[in-house]
């Protein structure tokens, strides 16, 4: 090959070697995904809500920065067509449906991190001067956040629904609040309310009001090996199993840095009450600070791989203060803004008490957030 | 037999000394060719020379006594093009609370993420769709990470020296990478990932071409017209373990940690024959045996609460197969000073055995997704007229991988080369420098997936634990794989290298 032609061969080789690099090529098509969390063409909003439905904004909502809350009506007045600066009809009154989160944390035994833990309620309170009592009420579930997350299995999740009823149909009369005006808002009250899982009643107090410490009733159903030991129901007296897996104890479904089932017996009491702070007068969600103790034994965990370890210890209960979150969804059953989240009259239909549920979950998002001491190192 | 000159000694020692952490010799010794020895891409038959001592050093029998010095370069410009994915594809955000299950009731495995986080990150905080502090989760986009461009040098030497005159030969023949000086990046071929660097990489070029290469070997000459030779790449196996202490599982920086590393060296060996039974004629084989750089890292963690859990995981880097060559060159042409042979050979590797980075076989992803075994081959021609001697050859290199329709993603491809080169002899001074250059076209390929060989990791009918609700956009095929839905590669391969010899 003549010289000029090889070092031109060359050259042009070179160059176009040069030019050689990746691409990624546009996404196909511009079809929105519903459901993917991100508001595309033809979508008003993507988020799991009440309020976005078929990611169209539902009736009586508004969504703006794909966050939904309720507009005006049933109990709820504002400014103008857009129902600006939403409130309640009525100051201090409880009357009405709520949608209820109650936030506390824990700190985790394996690796001494927070654990924010939300516990949902559908409330129907009713207030008779500055007392109100829950009149009816479903157990919504658990979401748990931290080192590892926490729910209920969909067993379990179905199984609690009724369970530890706060309306006084079970052995316990109704839960009972206080909400009064008082200087700048209104201070509220929620009486203290034991709560027992995967074992009997009997392991809760008989009279709630005497408010005795987690640590003076009789000790919860146990077992002395969780991994591989007996611990069907019949050998771990005292215990129960709700969502009828076949182990005693109420199932819990662990990931994140550690999966797998946990099955155990809880128990716990929660309590809240404004302090010096009152609350805004006729707000349409509100908190108010609490406490809550926990007391939780593990009867058995399964599919848990070589990690079944870490499933064994508990949580112990933080010493940072809790909160309940109330947010008013409307008065009447049947109306648009209580229809759009309680889809029937409460403990008449599983099937539409666990939508509900799943209603008063999206009205009000799991805050993983904990508090700075949620875990201190002397702990 | 007779002592090791000094040269030799010095030689030896000054290699020693500059023995690094990994020594290997195929994978860039193969890709490179012969360097200084006018044998290009066929150094089982052509040369002899220094590179003889890798590629068949029964050859080294008739090389001359001497020392071979060179600078080499090597560009590898392989591009990468990802498509476009398809809508429903991503996996939806609901999927980052951990709180969803398969319609088995079993919680998706834990590094399934949504597609949103590796593509824009999830800030760090407490708000709805945020990620915990401190850290969040940090972006990794598609193909950011790609590792197809690279242009390393490297220093190369070799000699080769008659102990005994006419019966026993000593050869050594290295490749020393000057910058990427010896980099071993691990990877995994599927959608596991999109974790990591979120990017395809070049399965059989990339960090194999920062592997010091080093071989030694002897040729013995036993009928004047027959010589074999045995020769033995020089490689390490290292063993790390890590003893931690998990202060905390969310602040590593409070991790204690115990790292102990142990080495052992391998060797690969190499026999060759050369048979020349005519002057003008000369043929000659070699196999090569499977070699690999291995890194078994064992990690033991123990939590505070006295549990303790570990694991070993194996990765596999510079896997090279058996492999058997043949080849033959052959005078035809001779005119006073100048003489013009052809050379051709062929090379069979067994890939079907291979071993990726994850120590993993290819074949693990399905029926007919394996490596398969190859046959290179390679034609040329060798001038000679006085003291002037250069080669042409091409060569066509067929990739092992199959077309990737399912979950893995190995990027290579078939590469049709041509390098030329020659040197001169320098009578007066004894020296004879020389050149050489290669390019190599990697033949542009594309893969499409098959939705029914990719892990849907999001499975239709998945719900959402605290609420029981369906994950709406759990339809059809979700994952983050990305070589999804097709890939394809192409481009180049060229290098060269100056070369300067000197007698012992």
């Amino acid at each position: 090959m003549p010289r000029p032609v090889l070092v031109a061969a060359l050259v042009s080789c070179f160059a176009v070697a040069a030019c050689a690099k990746d691409v990624v090529l546009p996404n196909l098509g511009t079809e929105a995904v519903c459901g993917n969390g991100i508001v595309e063409t033809g979508e008003a909003c993507d988020v799991v809500s009440a309020g976005c439905v078929d990611c169209q904004i539902a009736p009586g909502w508004t969504c703006p920065g794909n966050v939904c809350a309720p507009l005006c009506g049933d109990g709820v007045v504002g400014t103008g067509a857009t129902c600006a600066d939403p409130h309640r009809d009525t100051d201090c009154d409880m009357t009405g449906y709520w949608a209820v989160s109650e936030t506390d944390y824990t700190c985790d035994d394996i690796f001494h991190q927070p654990q924010t833990s939300s516990d949902w309620r559908l409330y129907h309170l009713v207030q008779t001067g500055n007392d109100f009592q829950v009149d009816e009420e479903l157990d919504c579930g658990v979401h748990v956040t931290g080192s590892a997350t926490v729910d209920y299995t969909p067993a379990s999740l179905q199984a609690v629904i009724y369970e530890n009823a706060m309306d006084g149909s079970g052995s316990h009369p109704a839960r009972q609040g206080t909400s009064q005006a008082t200087a700048g808002g209104c201070a509220v009250t929620l009486d203290r309310w034991y709560d027992i899982r995967g074992a009997l009643e009997t392991y809760l107090p008989s009279d709630f009001s005497t408010q005795p410490p987690l640590s003076s009733l009789p000790a919860l159903p146990s077992v002395s090996d969780p991994i591989n030991g007996n611990d069907s129901l019949a050998s771990v007296p005292g215990a129960t199993d709700p969502d009828g897996d076949g182990f005693a104890g109420i199932g819990l479904q662990i990931t994140g840095i550690v999966t797998g089932v946990r099955d155990s017996a809880q128990r716990d009491w929660k309590q809240y009450a404004t302090t010096s702070t009152p609350v805004a007068a006729a707000a349409l969600t509100f908190d108010v600070p609490g406490a809550f103790d926990l007391q939780e034994n593990i009867l058995h965990v399964s599919q848990c791989g070589t990690g079944c370890g870490l499933l064994t210890t508990g949580a112990a209960a933080s010493i940072a203060p809790g909160r309940v979150t109330f947010s008013f969804i409307g008065k009447t059953l049947g109306s648009a803004r209580v229809a759009s989240i309680v889809v029937g009259l409460p403990r008449k239909n599983l099937a539409a008490d666990l939508t509900t549920c799943m209603n008063v979950v999206q009205a009000l998002p799991h805050d993983a957030s904990a508090p700075s001491d949620a875990c201190p190192q002397s702990q | 037999m007779a002592r090791a000159p000094r040269p030799v000694l010095a030689a030896s020692v000054l290699l020693a000394l500059g023995v690094p952490a990994i020594a290997h010799a195929s994978p860039l010794i193969e890709t490179m060719g012969a360097v200084g020895d006018n044998a290009g891409f066929q150094g089982v038959v052509s040369g002899p020379g220094s590179a003889s001592t890798y590629f068949n050093p029964a050859l080294l029998t008739d090389a001359d006594d001497g020392l071979t010095v060179g600078f080499a370069l090597i560009s590898q410009q392989l591009g990468v093009t990802l498509e476009g994915r398809p809508p429903g594809a991503d996996v939806p955000l609901v999927v980052g609370t951990r709180g969803v299950v398969g319609p088995n009731g079993q919680p998706l495995p834990s590094d399934v993420v949504p597609t949103q986080w590796l593509n824009q990150g999830c800030a760090a905080g407490s708000s709805s769709g945020q990620c915990p502090a401190p850290g969040g989760f940090a972006a990794r986009p598609r193909q950011g990470q790609g590792t197809g461009s690279q242009t390393l040098t490297y220093l190369t030497i070799g000699f080769a020296k008659h102990i005994v005159k006419d019966r026993l030969t000593l050869g050594l023949y290295a490749m020393l990478p000057i910058s990427n000086f010896t980099t071993a990046q691990a990877f995994y071929p599927d959608e596991r990932e999109a974790l990591f660097s979120n990017s395809l990489h070049p399965e059989l070029y990339g960090d194999r071409l920062t592997a010091v290469s080093i071989v030694c070997g002897l040729a013995f000459k036993i009928l004047p017209t027959l010589s074999i030779g045995a020769a033995v790449s020089v490689g390490l196996a290292n063993a790390a373990t890590s003893q931690d202490y998990v202060n905390s599982a969310t602040d590593y920086s409070t991790l204690l940690l115990d790292n102990k590393i142990t080495t052992t060296v391998n060797f690969a060996p190499t026999l060759g024959v050369a048979y020349s039974p005519v002057p003008g004629l000369r043929i000659g084989a070699a196999i090569h045996a499977p070699e690999s750089f291995s890194i078994n890292t064992t990690v033991d963690a123990t939590l505070p609460t006295g549990i303790e859990s570990g694991t070993t995981q194996k990765n596999v880097f510079d896997w090279m197969p058996w492999s058997v060559a043949a080849g033959i060159q052959a005078e035809i042409a001779r005119r006073g000073d100048y003489t013009a042979s052809v050379v051709a050979s062929l090379d069979y590797g067994f890939w079907s055995a291979y071993e990726d980075r994850q120590g993993q076989s290819p074949s693990t992803y399905g029926p007919g997704l394996g490596f398969h075994d190859t046959m290179s081959g390679a034609l040329g021609l060798r001038h000679t007229y006085k003291n002037l001697r250069a080669f042409t050859d091409l060569r066509y290199i067929p990739s092992p991988v199959p077309t990737q329709i399912g979950n893995s993603n190995y990027v290579d491809n078939n590469r049709f080369g041509i390098g030329v080169g020659g040197d001169i002899l320098l009578t007066l001074l004894k020296l004879r420098p020389g050149f050489q250059v290669f390019a190599d076209r990697f033949i542009p390929r594309s893969n499409q997936k098959e939705d029914s060989l990719i892990t849907d990791q999001v499975p239709d009918g998945s719900t959402v634990s605290s609420t029981g609700a369906t994950v709406p956009a759990s339809q059809g095929v979700q994952t983050n794989n990305p070589g999804y839905p097709g890939f394809s590669s192409g481009g180049w391969l060229w290098g060269g290298a100056v070369t300067l010899s000197m007698p012992l």
